[in-house]
């Protein structure tokens, strides 16, 4: 295909994407999708090769295509079926990442694609609100759906399973309309065209494929390791061992994570598609900002990892928090592997935790009504060759949105008592890494508050002669003693009215040895 | 409705590099006068430009110009040092943001930075909870810290933002108050006068950017009314579309940010009025970006604007902006496809046809190159386009591509249509809007090269040019409406507040009187209100802006369920079984005081039409004979078929074959034929 029809198609499937995103975001209800934007869209071949993306969270990058292969696999599709999955064993994440896949069928009644979309819901039951916890077994952390064709008895198994079932049928209803848009956009593109959209599909990912390819080639060849490690699994396993022998040769890229420790009891185990995405994420970095986000790129990029490890679990390891926690240390690795392949491009360790806030309870404002709050807060992003890191920012698997005050205040029973920068977080060097984030809060009402963090103890790595950015962490004050208690990394706790929390975030590690002027060294 | 005594109105509109200048004539012809623009100080221009069309005897008149000082003042970063008071605990708020990041694959990670220093910012001891209720009181003795503080600093101008002030004004009134008695005469901005809206962090940074700018807007305005010294009013197009008085733009300069553009679409909708259509998508292709809207008879106004990653929420025109235009760079990727933009060789060093050492092909370049664009008529010949320099930009980049040249420069134009259809996409088929029902309005260099191209691509049958196309904006001045818009936020189930219609009536009362002030109601002029409701599904966090009634003085507010549920379902494809909730209301009140434009009819000139060259032209479907024609050649009704060439000082329009023009009171209207 041409230069220029090349750029056509992928200026209209990437539209359709996106107007899939639109429909999902706006008429979405919980604000995890309308306002934090955990979600993303995507258009796959009918093979369930990705054609298009629109994503704003990377961990759905690499995850999405499996969660569609493992639709393919289990089911024929049928027209006018939709499929429904978050079994992190069969193409899911963690269970409150709901996909939803839908087919598109040409005239002569053959696959030609498959739209799917996945958004993160606040609450799919468990013994957590948010369903999150210190679970041992993935049956504690909510409802497990296997492939399965989305139906009212479905969407009923969810809705009863959830803590906030009205939210829940308004967000599935979401995904559904945001996959029929994409349905009857690629049906008119089929009823147009015809079979030539198909060419343009493989086209596109050849295109994609070789981007990527030139952008590994500039890298040059080697063989890079690095390592470093979770602080614990909640339930006290000690540090946990993340690991990346990285390979490049000849344009492709092999992450060999099989180093990694063994499977945990503690929710930090990964699906290996959660592995396959952090480190699709380092590449896409690496190559400029216009690399076409499809199933090409992926080819150049083979992650090698070992079932029953914390990076490719089994059932019934327990998987709530891998996702959002272990994901961003398998990025701290493959950077660090990347940093000793291209000295002076990579930057310094990120906070390294999403810092993951679930607090449920029932509102004495709105007669007991029952409600779930999930959020993740910012850290400091690592400082890099030639720049400070950036303060209180979303890094690397992570980009949604906080929850205003405001908008928080209104609807939960919380007070909000400071919202900071903190001060002093970020790592030494030449260049300062980024200040992480002060979150203090008084209880209204009796809940249940889970912090679910890392990098309480061992912290985002500094560069090239750079300090590491200083460890988060976790207190509580209750009302009734006055006692302030630092909390462990992970933990669940039940609170009274009047009981204060404060949580404080790593900063982003440091670049470069300070100079005179650049204060306290390493 | 008139003004009591006919006054000469001008337009105005101030770019980077022209000031254009318009004004309707006694013969009902539109005199216009373009000159260069003086950034330094752009009431120099406008001085000069009025001067130059104002004959003896028009005195009195009026001007209304749009103003690039608030923006440029911002993405130059150049405004005043402003002090922020902040509810505290929540000093940082500016620097928090909504803690995203705007680029997911940098490894460099950046934020907008925020107008504001961090040591200038005071935490003020008080507290409200989002029910409006005192949980800590503002003392005297705070606010007299607070002004002792900012005296302190040596600022010029002070933003205030306290937690939920949307729900109760009266902390930030009080600290408002006291700052403004102070003899340092600060430029003094409270969150909730400029929005009403929730969400701290958006409301904190319109404060911060207002007091930024409003020294600087301040004295502009000043110099300006000194320079016009003989005009009755002098007035500011706003980014929603309506003028206000340079009182309010020196108050809330914010709400000058996106003046420019909303010049363009008033224009727009004012020019398709007059040839009786009101249902259009703009077209306002520049040089390094396209600004796309949808008007369904009335302006869209929505309430986020950003400009250089900073927030704000003001009411604006809901414009959609691409990074494709005129300069827009093409180059081979590293896959080897071909891509446009969003780089651009902007104004300096131009196009490679420009001759001022761009190397790089543009959209510009490929248009030269193709012949849709002649290198003797740019600028009604006053810039001569060196053909050659855009040929060796385009065989350098074919050697590349290996692709005939021919194919890679309309390959070009395909791929800057495709980013600007995928605009246009996103205003109309994403809103639950079919394309083919509207009109596409192309103005601004480049529109009209593309309009044509674009209707096919949307299925779009009817294209408008508007007369002088260039100068669009300064003509939307003219026929923008004097307007202000209230924001309430509310927050409340919706069958809760019809059962209790009387607890909003203060909320309600209060945005009519303060509108019939700010618009002057004691010059009994009519005043249009309008209320609208933002509803949300309990639960949602976007809310979907219906029309509803509030007859003030029987205090009833219409049901506006059925309008809401309705809409949701157009724009979303479902309705829901749930609680509606009333997010907010807002008032739009304006003036019905434009005057209609006569629009000439132009006579042509059938000699010249004639007479045209023709020249050859090859869209992909072979080549074609297209003529070359004057746009003043042409008189009024009068049909032409395309394929043709229409040249005119500020703009080239091509009409693709199976495409006709009509001339309609000077406006150019394009039909596919059936």
């Amino acid at each position: 295909m041409d230069a220029i029809t090349l750029e056509l198609e992928r200026h209209r499937f990437a539209s359709i994407a996106e107007e899939m995103g639109v429909v999902l975001m706006r008429s979405a209800f919980s604000p995890n999708i309308k306002e934090r934007r955990d979600y993303s869209c995507a258009i796959f071949d009918g093979a369930g090769e990705m054609v298009a993306q629109a994503a704003h969270i990377p961990v759905h990058l690499g995850s999405a295509p499996m969660s569609v292969a493992a639709a393919l696999e289990t089911l024929p599709m049928k027209p006018g079926q939709h499929i429904i999955l978050n079994d992190p064993y069969a193409g899911g994440t963690h269970l409150p990442d709901i996909t939803l896949v839908s087919p598109v069928f040409d005239g002569a009644g053959e696959l030609a694609f498959v739209v799917a979309n996945r958004a993160h819901h606040a609450d799919v039951g468990g013994r957590w609100p948010g369903s999150m916890g210190l679970s041992e077994h993935i049956d504690e952390e909510g409802i497990r759906l296997g492939p399965q064709v989305f139906d009212e008895d479905v969407m009923e198994a969810i809705t009863s399973a959830s803590r906030t079932p009205e939210e829940r049928r308004g967000d599935l209803q979401a995904q559904l309309a945001a996959n029929l848009r994409g349905v009857a956009r690629l049906e008119a593109e089929l009823e147009r065209r015809g079979k030539d959209v198909l060419d343009s599909c493989r086209a596109l990912q050849a295109h994609s494929e070789r981007f990527m390819r030139e952008v590994l080639r500039e890298v040059g060849e080697g063989r890079w390791s690095y390592e470093d490690a979770l602080d614990d699994d909640g339930l006290g396993s000690g540090a946990i061992r993340i690991h990346c022998d990285l390979r490049i040769e000849d344009g492709r890229a092999t992450v060999d994570l099989r180093g990694s420790a063994p499977a945990v009891r503690g929710p930090l185990n990964v699906p290996r598609a959660v592995a396959v995405s952090a480190a699709l994420y380092c590449f896409r970095c690496l190559a400029p900002p216009e690399l076409p986000s499809n199933g090409g790129y992926m080819r150049c990029v083979e992650v090698l990892t070992e079932a029953g490890t914390v990076v490719d679990a089994s059932y019934p390891a327990a998987v709530a928090l891998g996702n959002v926690e272990t994901s961003q240390r398998i990025v701290d690795v493959v950077f660090g592997a990347l940093a000793l392949a291209l000295p002076g491009r990579i930057p310094a360790a990120s906070c390294g935790s999403m810092n993951n806030l679930t607090i449920g309870g029932d509102d004495p404002r709105h007669g007991g009504r029952p409600f779930a709050y999930y959020e993740t807060i910012a850290g400091g992003a690592g400082a890099g060759p030639g720049w400070e890191g950036q303060s209180a920012v979303h890094t690397h698997m992570t980009n949604t949105l906080n929850t205003p005050v405001e908008a928080l205040e209104h609807a939960y029973p919380i007070r909000m008592v400071r919202y900071a920068r903190r001060e002093g977080s970020g790592g030494a060097g030449r260049y300062r890494g980024g200040e992480g984030v002060v979150r203090e809060m008084i209880f209204e009402a009796a809940a249940t508050v889970s912090v679910m963090a890392e990098r309480r103890r061992f912290a985002p790595y500094g560069l090239e002669g750079g300090a590491p950015g200083v460890c988060g962490a976790t207190r509580l004050v209750r009302a009734r003693t006055g006692r302030e208690d630092v909390l462990e990394g992970k933990v669940s706790v039940e609170v009274e009215a009047g009981d204060r929390l404060i949580i404080e975030t790593p900063g982003g590690g440091g670049y470069g040895t300070p100079d005179d002027a650049g204060g306290d060294s390493t | 409705m008139t003004r009591p005594t006919e006054a000469s109105r001008f337009g105005v509109d101030t770019g980077g590099t022209f000031t254009d200048v318009v004004m309707p004539g006694g013969d009902g012809r539109l005199r216009v006068y373009k000159l260069l623009s003086t950034p330094a100080d752009p009431s120099e221009a406008i001085g000069d430009g009025v001067e130059a069309l104002l004959g003896p005897g028009e005195r009195p008149y009026e001007v209304v110009h749009g103003t690039t000082v608030a923006t440029n003042a911002l993405l130059e970063r150049r405004g005043a040092r402003v002090a922020c008071v902040i509810t505290a605990g929540f000093e940082d708020v500016l620097w928090l943001g909504r803690q995203a990041r705007p680029h997911l694959y940098a490894l460099h990670v950046t934020m907008p930075e925020p107008v504001v220093a961090r040591a200038d910012v005071i935490g003020v001891r008080e507290r409200l909870s989002a029910a409006g209720e005192v949980v800590e009181p503002l003392c005297e003795a705070e606010i007299a810290r607070v002004v002792a503080e900012v005296e302190a600093l040596d600022v010029e101008a002070v933003a205030i933002c306290t937690l939920h002030a949307w729900a109760n004004p009266a902390h930030e009134a009080s600290l408002a108050r006291a700052l403004r008695a102070h003899a340092a005469g600060w430029h003094v901005s409270a969150s909730h006068e400029i929005s009403g809206a929730f969400r701290e962090f958006e409301r904190a940074s319109t404060a911060s950017v207002n007091a930024y700018v409003g020294p600087l807007m301040a004295r502009y305005l000043r110099r300006l009314q000194e320079r016009l010294e003989g005009a009755r009013g002098v007035e500011v197009l706003l980014s929603h579309g309506g003028r206000a008085e340079v009182a309010f733009a020196a108050e809330q300069p914010v709400h000058t940010v996106l003046s420019g553009p909303a010049g363009g679409v008033v224009g727009a909708l004012q020019a398709a009025r007059e040839v009786g259509l009101e249902t259009i998508i703009t077209l306002d292709m520049g040089g390094t970006s396209t600004d796309v809207s949808l008007v369904d008879g009335e302006l869209e106004v929505r309430e986020d604007a950003e400009v250089d990653g900073l927030s704000m929420v003001v009411p604006v025109i809901d414009i959609v902006t691409v990074g494709a235009g005129g300069g827009s760079i093409a180059y081979r990727d590293a896959g080897g496809a071909l891509r446009v933009g969003p780089r651009s060789a902007g104004a300096s060093p131009g196009p490679a046809c420009y001759g001022r050492g761009g190397q790089d092909l543009t959209v510009t370049d490929a248009h030269l190159a193709l012949g849709t664009l002649r290198s003797d008529r740019f600028l009604g010949g006053e810039m001569t386009l060196d053909a050659s320099a855009a040929r060796e930009a385009l065989e350098r980049l074919s050697d590349e591509l290996e692709t005939p040249p021919e194919e890679v420069a309309r390959g070009v134009l395909a791929i800057a249509d495709a980013a600007m259809a995928r605009a246009l996409k996103v205003v109309s088929l994403e809103r639950g809007r079919d394309p083919r029902d509207y009109t596409l309005v192309g103005f601004g260099g480049a529109g009209g090269l593309h309009a044509c191209r674009l209707a096919e691509a949307l299925s779009m049958r009817r294209v408008l040019i508007p007369q002088n196309p260039g100068l669009l904006s300064a003509r939307g001045m003219l026929g923008a409406k004097r307007r202000r818009y209230y924001r309430r936020t509310v927050l409340r189930p919706l069958h809760d507040v019809l059962a209790d219609v009387g607890s909003l009536r203060e909320l309600l009362d209060e945005s009519e009187a303060r509108a019939r002030v700010a618009l002057g109601d004691a010059q009994g002029a009519a005043i249009d209100l309008r209320w609208e409701a933002g509803l949300r599904y309990q639960g949602q966090s976007f809310e979907v802006v219906v029309p509803v009634d509030w007859a003030a003085e029987r205090h009833e507010l219409s049901d506006p369920s059925e309008r809401f549920e309705e809409e949701h379902e157009r724009l979303y494809g479902y309705r829901a079984d749930r609680e509606v909730e009333l997010v907010g209301l807002r008032l739009s009140a304006s003036l019905n005081d434009a005057p209609t434009l006569d629009a000439a009819a132009p006579r042509g000139d059938a000699e010249a039409l004639a007479a045209a060259h023709e020249v050859m032209l090859d869209m992909g479907e072979g080549p074609q004979a297209a003529r070359v024609v004057e746009r003043a050649w042409l008189a009024e009704g009068q049909r032409i078929k395309g394929p043709v060439i229409l040249t005119e000082y500020s703009a080239t329009t091509v009409v693709l074959p199976g495409w006709e023009v009509v001339v309609s009171r000077g406006h150019l209207i394009l039909e596919r034929e059936p």
